[in-house]
This record gives structure tokens, sequence and C-alpha cells, in this order.
């Protein structure tokens, strides 16, 4: 329990920070989506099913926020935290490397999510141009401010646990 | 959340079944019910904005404070500066004054209508942006408690910046022009031919959005000013929209395409206006007084 109130309320701080303060800090017209880093913590930690929820909640949070229609970012939200979850298996506490790639690689697909439903939908083809001038720039910022949080997150849910169940990774 | 744990393990891949379904319906559900998931969204608006609020004045006192490690050299030198323009200014304002007298006289004698520059406006402070980088909307800290509504128009200085999309109490969402889903009917203020503005990400990248279907023998040229014409139907008309360049005929030969400059800079607006007479209310008295 304890787990999804600071997951939710790390939720609620990370979208602040990214659509106030963070928009000032904006390189190249990217700002870092520090959503996706919180739920590689989540679901490389807790597993697919937590990924899973996490990632509903978040995504029905930006729905509410930023979208048009609820379920979207909810949906592209769900389904990466399902994906992340795979990654569980090879979970190390002390790897900082393939959290990084997953972050990058979460970042781009969650991207190229929004680009299919509101761009490509539109007759907007050029894939090459978004991806080098939105998508790869919000990727690289991401993995880099990753490096600084990425740490201090997964240090934030493990002192949140309780003692014994320190070793049982996909215990709820 | 500690359930005892049972001895039957759930498969991961039916929660995320059992996720899409919902969030199908979801989408399907807010789609087709708009108006009834709105309160919802107002409610959370409500909650999050004042936040997003405090923590970009938060933002503005930081940057505030690298600005006031100003030498007082530089100050004074500015204070002289300031003095100088103010003396100019205040010349020109007289002689402005003089001038706008002449033409409201003039504008009696020809009956026409007020400009948008007549309309009540409500200044707002920009808060937060999107989330993501592929949409240019934003929030801003007025709501539907100081008069604000859906399709009112937003500008900044004397150009169109867009339109009020969402309210909530004490907040509304703005969707800007260079948006790439928006577009405006617009028209060349020399020639009064009509165009359309539509928001490009793809041309925004080099500054420019785009100036579709302008009719082939209009008589345009490089850097001639765009306002928003009579025919918008959530527009008021007259307000500058930004300037064109590189015209070219379409591929199909019939209409002329060109990219368009915004008046307005978009890459920091901070304070902007919201216009709080409505279209529909104008073009009804309109029709009838005019004439």
């Amino acid at each position: 329990m304890r787990k999804w109130i600071t997951a939710c309320a790390l939720l609620l701080v990370m979208y602040l920070l990214e659509t106030t303060l963070l928009q000032g800090l904006s390189i190249a017209g990217a700002v870092p989506n520090l959503i996706i880093i919180l739920l590689v913590v989540i679901s490389f930690r807790y597993g697919q099913v937590n990924g899973l929820i996490f990632g509903f909640i978040a995504g029905l949070f930006t729905d509410l926020m930023d979208g048009t229609y609820l379920g979207l970012f909810a949906l592209l939200y769900m389904s990466l935290g399902y994906l992340l979850g795979f990654a569980n298996r090879i979970y190390d506490k002390d790897d900082y490397t393939i959290p990084l790639i997953l972050t990058g690689l979460t970042d781009i697909l969650y991207n190229f999510g929004i680009f299919i439903v509101g761009f490509l939908l539109r007759n907007r083809t050029h894939l090459f141009f978004y991806l080098r001038s939105i998508v790869l720039p919000e990727a690289i910022y991401t993995v880099v401010v990753s490096v600084l949080l990425y740490r201090a997150i997964q240090k934030l849910f493990i002192l949140l646990e309780p003692k014994e169940t320190e070793k049982e990774v996909t215990g709820d | 959340m500690r359930k005892p744990k049972s001895d039957i393990e759930i498969k991961p891949s039916i929660f995320l079944i059992i996720g899409l379904i919902i969030c199908v319906t979801l989408i399907f559900f807010s789609f087709r019910y708009k108006e009834k998931f709105a309160p919802i969204r107002t409610f959370a608006g409500d909650v999050i904005s004042p936040m997003q609020k405090g923590l970009n004045s938060i933002g503005k006192k930081i940057s505030n404070r690298f600005e006031n490690a100003k030498t007082i050299e530089e100050l004074l030198a500015e204070n002289a500066k300031l003095k100088d323009q103010l003396y100019n200014l205040d010349y020109e304002n007289k002689i402005l004054l003089q001038n706008r007298y002449e033409l409201e006289n003039f504008r009696n004698l020809y009956s026409l209508d007020q400009t948008y520059a007549d309309y009540p406006k409500v200044a707002a402070r920009v808060i937060a942006n999107d989330s993501t980088g592929w949409y240019s909307d934003f929030r801003i800290d007025k709501g539907s408690k100081d008069g604000i509504k859906k399709d009112m128009n937003v500008m900044a200085g004397n150009g169109l910046v867009g339109l009020v999309t969402e309210v909530g109490t004490n907040w509304a969402r703005v969707r800007s022009i260079i948006d790439d889903a928006s577009y405006v009917s617009g028209m060349f203020i020399k020639t009064n031919d009509v165009c359309v503005v539509k928001g490009n990400l793809e041309t925004l990248d080099k500054g420019y959005i785009e100036v579709e279907d302008i009719i082939k023998d209009a008589e345009i040229d490089d850097g001639y000013e765009v306002v928003t014409s009579y025919l918008s139907d959530k527009y008021h008309p007259g307000i500058l929209v930004g300037y064109i360049s590189n015209i070219k005929t379409a591929p199909s030969n019939m209409t002329k395409n060109a990219l368009l400059t915004p008046a307005v800079d978009f890459s920091s607006l901070d304070m902007v206006l919201i216009i709080t007479e409505e279209k529909e209310k104008y073009t009804d008295t309109n029709t009838k007084e005019g004439k």
C-alpha cells in the first residue's frame, strides 16, 4: 500500500515538474519524460502486473490533464508497463545500465505511439523528421535525467519496503 | 494491498487483456459521451492547476533572482536609456492621441464596426505546458470564475495565439495556432483574399506554419499580413496572425500555398490576453445593428 501511495505522489510530482519548471530547461524543444523513468523503476522492480497497473494510473492521469479523450495515454502507458515487466526477470538492484537502456527504448516507443495515433493517422508521414526532431531529443534527454533520478527513486522504494520482502522482488 | 498469496497465480497477460478492454471501452465512451466526462476533467484540472501555478511562480522567482544580479552601472545606463526612450514615447503618444481622435471621428462617419481592440479582455498567465513534445497547448490561470468560456480567442501582444478549448473553475486550456491539428480561416489585409492557416509541426521546426487555399490569382507578395477573416466561425475578424513568405502554386494548380511567420513569439509565451467577447454574440449584434 505504501508503495502505491508513494508511486502516485511521485507521479504527481513528476507531472508537475514536467509541465512547469522543466519547460524552462528544455533543450532543442525537448523536455524529459519523468513519468517514463518512474514507470521503468516500478515495472523493472515489481514486474509486469504492477507495471501494468501503474502504467494505467499514470496514463489515465495524463489523459485527464493533457488528453482529449480518456484512455489513449492509459492504453499506451499500460502496454509499456507490461512490456517493461518482462525485464523484471533479469532485475538486479545494483544494475544501473539496463534501466537506462529500458528508459530510452520506452520513451521512443511511447512517442512512436503518440506519432501513430496523433500524426500518422492524419497523413503526416515524415517519420524520420519526427524521429530526429522530437523522439530522439526527448529520449536522450530522458536517459540523461534518468542517470540522476533512477537511483534515487529506486532507493526510495527500497526504503519503503518492509525488511523481509527485500529479496522477494515480485511481491505485492 | 497486502493480500494473502493465493495458490492460483493469475497470468500477467490476463491482466493486460482486462486492461486493454477497460481502455478501449473508456476511449469509446469518452468519445461518444464527451460532455458526461467533462466534470471529471474539470475537477482534475481544478486540483492540479493551483499546484502548477505555484510551481510556475517559484520558477519565475528563481529566474528573476538571476536577473537581479545586475550591477549598478548596468542599471544606471539602462535607466538613462529608458528615460530618453520615455521622453520620445511621450511625444509620440501625444501625436498618436491626436490621430486617434481623428480616427474615431472618421470611424463614426463611416459607421465602421468596432475592431477587436475595443473588446473586453482578461489577462492571464501561462502556468503549464503540455507534457508531450507533440502538441502546442497550454494552461492559463484564469477560468470560468473570471468569465472565460470555451472558444474564446486568445492573443498576446497584438497577435493571435489560439483558442480556449477547455475551461475549469480557475484554469483553462488553450490550443495555439501552431499546433499541428489547428487551423484558422485567415485573409490578407491588403487584398482581402481568404486563406487557411494551418499549424504544422514539421515547418514549425524552421519557425513557420502553413498557409493554404489562397486563390491562384491573388496578388500577394512576401511579407503581407494575414489576419483572421470574417468567415471564421470562432475567431473575431482582423486579429493579426502573421506574415507570409515562400509563396508557391499548389500541385493541383488551382490554389497557392505559402509559409507564415506567426506574429507571436510562441517560445517565450508568459502573459496572454483572452477576448471575453464570444464570436456568436458579435455576429448577432452585428446583424441587428449593422446596415
